[in-house]
């Protein structure tokens, strides 16, 4: 009995150990999905400089809304869109009620490469298998603005819970066509702009969380500034003033 | 509380007091957030209407397909005898351990549009999977398969084999004394491993939003849906989580129970 009952209370302390090496020093960013390659650079770039270790966890931006409403530990919050953020504000979870845009994006059409379907504009999704984002995420609502212009009904065989799953699908030839951020076009992709589709942008905002360690503000500071803007210009996103 | 040994050492029932709390308390917190009173209007609702009866189709072809593959192959891994049945034993469990999403992968990479089965589905019968309700079905059994596998193992390995020998040596084919003798004995088996893929099946979300996609009507099951509500309404979340709760448990507890024949 006396060695059973030894091996409880040491699995009990074990986990209890583990509950509160969760608590480093690390700042904790949450950015939105289509912010990936960027802010892993940005992150590098500032632990260089710093010396203040990042961790960023990635998700669409309306799971990273769900997780700020459920106290998900946070420093930072950097999203695709102000309407998910209008979100985030109502979880009462950050310091000021007004966000700072540091970024935008515009959405395009992507094809597997050789663009077996020829897709030349959304009009042609019709009759084809076609990703898209789901309703509830940035680039979902930006698909509909883009439709409601253009004044087409699209129809989607698959609604993916963030952008980059529609690029996957895409990639992986699934499906015929997707509708993407300009900024996740990458090579094994093909890309085909969507007639004057800049003119229907995204802003990002990032904003300050509650009780956030002290490096929070230098971290929004360096994304602002123009060594950060640098970084997210080389991967696509537009200038906040646009 | 009264248990076969009559007397439970109390360390022993405390710790399993434990256990069990473990896995009861987060339903009991899901009960609590449920808006009891909006229940049975968002229950109603039509897409989750068209969600539940989705997933129903999907959970019940799947534990249909269970019992047709799974059958023959539950009783070669208790049975059979050859080099590499160890290494076949731990694939067939692997979709058990594996997070579903790694498992939808695969399937996109063997039978998705451009998979090296998929692809020739697609050539030769102009077929694909993907966002279809039978990739949903697929990605469904994918994951449910080995809990039946599994139920039909255990029972096979422990079956009294006098009773095969007395038919075969009566002059049965071993065809005929599989199904006038064996499938008999392991009936409460059978019923019990339906029960638990059919629940498997019904609660299954990474293999299908991986593989079949989110397409309503077609492949947004009840778990899909209860993925996006998370997002949009928190409540109608509640309500669908709660409802899968209250489905599964009466077929675990109804079905699974009785035909295992424990109380």
């Amino acid at each position: 009995m006396k060695p059973f009952v030894n091996l409880c209370l040491s699995v009990t302390l074990l986990l209890l150990n583990l509950s509160c090496a969760e608590s480093d020093d690390s700042l904790r960013v949450l950015a939105a999905a289509s912010l990936t390659e960027a802010f892993e650079e940005i992150a590098d770039d500032f632990e260089n400089r710093t010396g203040v270790k990042v961790t960023l966890s990635i998700a669409g931006s309306s799971s990273l809304a769900a997780q700020m409403e459920d106290g998900a530990p946070a420093d930072v919050i950097a999203l695709a869109d102000q309407e998910t953020f209008e979100r985030v504000k109502r979880s009462d979870r950050l310091t000021q009620s007004v966000e700072t845009i540091f970024a935008t994006n515009y959405l395009t059409i992507i094809t597997p490469i050789g663009n077996p379907a020829s897709i030349t504009e959304i009009s042609d999704f019709q009759g084809h298998v076609i990703a898209l984002c789901q309703e509830q995420v940035p680039c979902g609502r930006l698909t509909k603005e883009i439709a409601a212009t253009l004044m087409v009904e699209i129809q989607a065989s698959t609604w993916e819970p963030n952008v980059r799953s529609v690029r996957t699908k895409v990639e992986l030839g699934e499906v015929d066509a997707g509708l993407v951020y300009v900024t996740d076009v990458t090579n094994r992709v093909e890309s085909v702009p969507i007639k004057e589709g800049e003119k229907i942008k995204t802003r990002y905002p990032i904003a300050i969380v509650d009780n956030a360690k002290a490096s929070a503000t230098e971290f929004v500071d360096f994304v602002l500034s123009s060594d950060g803007q640098e970084i997210l210009n080389r991967f696509g996103f537009g200038e906040p003033q646009q | 509380m009264k248990t076969k040994q009559r007397r439970a050492p109390y360390s022993l029932l405390l710790i399993a007091t434990l256990g069990f709390a473990l896995l009861a308390i987060p339903f009991i917190g899901l009960s609590q957030r449920t808006p009891w009173s909006s229940f049975a209007q968002i229950a109603t609702e039509e897409t989750v209407l068209r969600s539940i009866s989705l997933s129903m189709v999907i959970a019940t072809s799947s534990a249909g397909i269970c019992v047709f593959l799974g059958i023959p192959l539950g009783w070669v891994l208790a049975r059979a005898e050859f080099r590499g049945l160890r290494i076949m034993r731990a694939i067939v469990l692997l979709p058990m351990v594996l997070p579903p999403v790694a498992g939808g992968t695969a399937l996109l990479f063997a039978l998705g549009r451009k998979g090296f089965v998929g692809e020739k589905l697609d050539s030769w019968f102009g077929v694909t999977l993907p966002f279809t309700t039978a990739g949903a079905i697929i990605a469904a059994t994918f994951v449910a398969l080995p809990f039946f596998v599994l139920t039909i193992e255990s029972a096979a390995a422990e079956l009294d084999s006098k009773l095969e020998e007395a038919s075969l040596n009566l002059g049965a084919t071993p065809i005929r004394t599989f199904f006038t003798v064996t499938l008999p004995m392991l009936r409460n088996s059978i019923l019990a491993g339906i029960a638990l893929s059919w629940a498997r099946a019904l609660g299954e979300f990474g293999a299908t939003i991986t593989f079949a996609g989110d397409n309503p009507g077609q492949t947004r099951t009840l778990p899909l849906q209860l993925f996006v509500a998370l997002e949009t309404n928190p409540e109608r979340a509640m309500v669908i989580g709660m409802l899968m709760v209250l489905i599964s448990l009466s077929v675990l507890v109804t079905l699974r129970g009785n035909w295992l024949g424990r109380q």
